[in-house]
């Protein structure tokens, strides 16, 4: 579908420190519980250790962290997935809602979502995510976790304008999925260990 | 939550389909839809006042007085240098979270079981008032004041009511009371820098980040301000804004046991190091600077005229010199123990050998093809940033690997200049802001702030020579002598205010445990905090301080917040929890008690206090333009300006080292250190324990070459800074439990050895207690290393499980749990990161 505005984020991965202000600012705004992660930050960590008979090491450790929210995908197969049309991709600036009336918590959308975007609330059971901080966009303020962050590794606007701004960036890197699943509204700056091979080692904390 | 791995569900969902069926509006079915601005949320400004550096400004919404949401400083363009944002990191933008825990004191208590059992009734203000001051006076009047022992605790840095403005004020009301020096953060730092550089200040008067601007080497020893220091203003932001801002192509080395959040692929290398082990490595690379000949042709000059022990031609030197002055410390100098023959094993030194690259590597774990890489890059800098932090000092041989790290930054000759540091930590600008004087203090010696849980079994016994006594005026520097130095009595009561170093943040908590149950040597505990910490848990009187955001004061930036100062005059429209006070009402019930009222305030309320300090506060900053009265600054809210210069490190003295001598013995910089030749000629030091005047790599008991611990124990156990707390401060904090989680960091290499599978809980344990946790498997750490982030809850089992080492299982993944009580040698220090652990399946 065409949307009159489409919104997006930018993530610069080589500032991102993993601190969690972003996280942690989301969750303050509408007072999201533990185990509901609007925004979470994965960190991909890899690299090899070889130990000499001498007790010295060789190795190539690296990490990096990536910040994420939801991407309001321009095919949004959350959407897609979903057999109640709870879940919508707004037209007049692209970001991906849940009706919550409409929602019965069969989850298809989070398993759908290649970004865990789709934040089931267990308690409530209706699915929950991003919703972009529409009320503060009206409002002509940035999304609580853009503003939050204390590096300045998260931009939010049209992509139109973030894409003056940043071009279309690195394209996308671990732990990120192909951006042709979704087409995903997202920007990144590339760490410099973008290409390397690792795994994320913070389920815990995503 | 169980989670799905990306790259797995990106495999599985190979198909883009295309979506149809969008809605095409939503506005009626939206979860939260738009809601004009609710006219009653109101806005105030108040500051997160915890001790990492920072105090960011904390912007309040609330209605009805009771908290709606947080956000951060948003109120400038964020120019960077110009006008840049103090953006408060995950903890700051918690404390809706924190402010309401379920644990918040509400009332004053008193304990009715065994110390420490957390079993309390509560009494009324007046009861409390009524007999602390009672046991205040009767305890000075039976032991005398430096009975009445005040902790260290920083966990609420106000400008005004402060624990150590209000607390002290009330107990020189009462006489004085007995004071600490230095801090756990950094006593090896201090005495590193007042034994080479002279003053205990030197530690955080390293040149400016923005010098790295001007740098084209970066050698960074434990240095992680990405961590340590994570405001959106602090020295965490101003070091990636420098190097960002570098044209010299700068290399970035980083010699830590953990791949730290300040790499993230902005390092050159990650030289992965064994903890303890920095001075090793670095007397390897000094070695190759000397052996090469590359300091007689390019530092020689720089050691002769500025430092004080290369070589034995200078040690001669300065020995006649003050021989001649009848100066005490000639006659402990020792002409052959010089850095030159020491490097080289030469002299003396014949026998122990050289500190060659191939005898480091095998000891600190790094390869001596990258000692000589770094090597060879040193030499060749034009202007090298070294920096040494806090994690070095606090080993049991934390000065040593501190001043070996200075020895670096000395030999390359090239400290004052620009783009160069002395190893020290950097200097930060600073809000210059008056305060409420906490009077004079009577007693006139201190005790190292490590040492209070053995004053309370011997204080009697300790003195300058024995255990680090200290005399009050003795200063930043060590010209005086404080030998003669003598407390007279034992602890007998103990004020602990804003701070859990009574059991979670000092060592051996089990042990301390022990000590502090003895209700028959320390007589009263007091605590005053907002939530029942584990140290609130060990009161016998215990007060509910009301929280920042409840408060209205004023604050600083802080310590270590970067190029850019700033204040925030705080207000609140919140209704406080229960019955908490302020500190500054609450010691001034006390002092109403004492008969002292009048003189504790002065006549004023909290109120006009601050409008004082805000007036002497305008004053010092005639360079900004601040509003006529504290009632307009708290509309304001925050006020900030930016150092006016860079700094460069012993700029003055190199300058001219005539005029701007150090406030060492000999007024320069000392490679030998007279006072500590002083010190090891006339202290009495335990067995094993080592004070020299040199810069040396020592082993330590339970360090990496402590093969006999190693024989049960062969993991060594370190501690870090947690993204999650401030030392131990939002343990409580449900969010940030979350976000961070506590888990032991072990490399994949040493969780095989042990069938360990990522996340399962394990017990970490040596003597002195048991730990448990998730296990946390990662790359991250060196081999042979397990890591745990400082400051979680000192909980033993309520179900009375206990561990491997025959103690109650600490559920709270207390980190002191496992330390040991050991001053070090020089300052009784606390050796925190020096311990040796066992892991296995819990």
């Amino acid at each position: 579908m065409t949307t009159n505005v489409q919104y997006g984020f930018y993530i610069d991965t080589t500032k991102c420190t993993g601190c969690k202000a972003c996280q942690v600012a989301c969750k303050d705004r509408k007072d999201i519980p533990v185990g509901i992660n609007w925004r979470r930050v994965y960190e991909y960590a890899g690299g090899d250790w070889v130990a000499n008979a001498n007790g010295t090491f060789n190795q190539n450790v690296f990490a990096y962290y990536t910040s994420l929210g939801c991407n309001h995908c321009n095919e949004p197969v959350c959407v897609k997935a979903c057999p109640t049309g709870a879940m919508h991709k707004r037209r007049e600036d692209g970001l991906v809602h849940v009706a919550s009336q409409l929602c019965i918590g069969c989850s298809s959308c989070a398993r759908a979502c290649p970004y865990d975007a789709p934040q089931l609330d267990p308690e409530r059971k209706v699915m929950t995510k991003c919703d972009g901080c529409f009320e503060r966009l009206a409002e002509g303020k940035n999304p609580s976790c853009v503003d939050s962050c204390p590096l300045r590794a998260i931009d939010f606007d049209t992509m139109d304008n973030l894409k003056q701004k940043y071009g279309n960036g690195d394209g996308h890197i671990a732990p990120l999925p192909p951006e042709s699943i979704t087409s995903p509204n997202l920007i990144i700056k590339a760490n410099v260990n973008g290409h390397r091979d690792g795994d994320i080692i913070n389920y815990s904390e995503v | 939550m169980e989670r799905r791995s990306f790259l797995k569900a990106s495999a599985a969902l190979s198909c883009a389909a295309t979506v149809v069926g969008c809605k095409t509006s939503s506005d009626e079915a939206n979860v939260n839809p738009p809601t004009p601005p609710v006219a009653d949320e109101v806005v105030n400004w108040s500051a997160c006042l915890v001790n990492c550096g920072s105090n960011c400004p904390i912007k309040v919404f609330s209605r009805d007085g009771v908290i709606t949401r947080i956000e951060a400083d948003h109120e400038t363009t964020d120019e960077y240098g110009v006008n840049h944002q103090i953006r408060a990191c995950a903890r700051g933008r918690s404390l809706k979270q924190r402010t309401y825990a379920p644990d918040r004191l509400t009332t004053p208590m008193k304990r009715v079981g065994k110390r420490g059992e957390g079993k309390f009734v509560p009494i009324s203000w007046d009861e409390a008032y009524a007999e602390i001051a009672a046991k205040l006076q009767s305890v000075a009047q039976e032991y005398g004041n430096e009975s009445i022992y005040f902790n260290y605790g920083t966990g609420a840095y106000y400008g005004f009511a402060s624990n150590t403005a209000t607390w002290g004020r009330l107990l020189n009301l009462n006489g004085g009371f007995l004071m600490h020096h230095w801090d756990y953060s950094w006593a090896q730092v201090y005495s590193a820098c007042m034994a080479t550089y002279g003053d205990q200040w030197d530690s955080i008067g390293g040149s400016s980040l923005s010098e790295i601007e001007n740098s084209d080497l970066f050698v960074g020893f434990g240095y992680n301000p990405n961590e340590i220091r994570q405001s959106g203003s602090g020295e965490g932001y101003d070091f990636i804004k420098a190097l960002e801002a570098n044209t010299n192509n700068i290399d970035v080395y980083m010699i830590d046991p953990k791949y730290t959040d300040s790499m993230r692929g902005n390092e050159t290398k990650w030289l992965a190091i064994r903890p303890g082990t920095d001075a090793a490595l670095i007397e390897a690379i000094i070695y190759q600077m000397i052996n090469s000949g590359w300091v007689d042709s390019h530092a020689k000059s720089f050691l002769d005229k500025y430092c004080v022990g290369y070589d034995q031609t200078s040690l001669e030197a300065t020995k006649a010199d003050l021989e001649a002055k009848g100066d005490r410390h000639a006659a402990h100098i020792d002409v052959t123990d010089n850095y030159h023959d020491y490097i080289l094993g030469l002299g003396k030194y014949q026998t122990q050998g050289a500190r060659t690259p191939e005898w480091a590597e095998s000891i600190c774990g790094v390869t001596a093809d990258d000692i000589l890489e770094l090597a060879d890059k040193i030499m060749a800098a034009k202007a090298p940033y070294i920096i040494v932090g806090g994690g070095v000092n606090r080993h049991a041989n934390g000065d040593q690997n501190t001043r070996a790290a200075y020895m670096l930054a000395i030999m390359t000759g090239k400290i004052g200049t620009p783009g160069v540091n002395t190893g020290a930590m950097n200097s930060s600008y600073s809000f210059p802001m008056s305060s409420m004087s906490a009077g004079s203090n009577p007693v006139d010696v201190t005790i190292p702030v490590f040492s209070w849980s053995d004053a309370i079994v011997r204080g009697s016994e300790f003195t300058g020579t024995t255990d680090g006594v200290r005399f009050a005026t003795s200063g930043t520097n060590e010209l005086a002598d404080n030998n003669a130095a003598k407390l007279n009595s034992n602890i007998k009561v103990i004020i602990n205010a804003s701070g859990n170093t009574l059991i979670n943040q000092h060592s051996d908590s089990n042990g301390t445990a022990a000590i502090l149950q003895d209700d028959t040597l320390c007589e009263m505990i007091i605590v005053t905090d907002c939530w029942m910490t584990s140290s609130a848990k060990f009161a016998d009187i215990l007060l509910p301080d009301t929280t920042w955001l409840e408060s209205e004061d004023v604050a600083n930036d802080s310590y270590a917040s970067g190029q850019m100062a700033y204040a925030t005059m705080m207000s609140t429209s919140l209704t406080p929890v229960g019955d908490s006070k302020s500190m500054y009402d609450i010691c001034a019930g006390i002092a109403e008690k004492m008969g002292k009222g009048a003189e504790y305030t002065e006549g004023r309320s909290g109120r006009e206090w601050c409008e004082k300090i805000y007036d002497e506060t305008k004053a010092a900053n005639s360079d900004i333009s601040m509003p006529a009265t504290y009632s307009e600054a708290q509309e304001v809210g925050v006020f900030r300006k930016y150092a006016p210069t860079s700094n460069i490190a012993l700029h003055s003295f190199i300058a001219d080292p005539v005029a701007n001598p150090r406030p060492t013995v000999t007024g320069k910089i000392e490679i030998y250190s007279l006072s500590n030749a002083y010190k090891a000629g006339t202290w009495t030091i335990k067995d094993g324990d080592i004070i020299s005047p040199l810069p040396k790599y020592i082993v330590t008991a339970e360090g990496y070459e402590d093969s006999e611990s190693a024989k049960t124990y062969p993991l060594q156990l370190c501690g870090f800074h947690t993204k999650g707390r401030t030392h131990s401060s939002y343990h409580n904090v449900p969010w940030l439990r979350e976000a961070i989680e506590d888990a032991v960091w072990m490399n994949p290499v040493d969780a095989n050895t042990r069938g360990l599978n990522q996340g399962e809980l394990i017990h970490l344990y040596n003597d002195r207690g048991t730990v448990e946790l998730p296990v946390r498997i990662t790359s991250r750490v060196i081999p042979g290393v397990a890591m745990l982030g400082q400051g979680g809850w000192y909980t033993p089992d309520p179900d009375g499980r206990v561990g491997p080492s025959g103690h109650v299982i600490d559920i709270g993944g207390c980190i002191n749990t496992l330390t040991k009580y050991a001053p070090t040698p020089i300052v009784k220090g606390n050796p925190q990161h020096t311990n040796r652990a066992q892991v296995s399946k819990a």
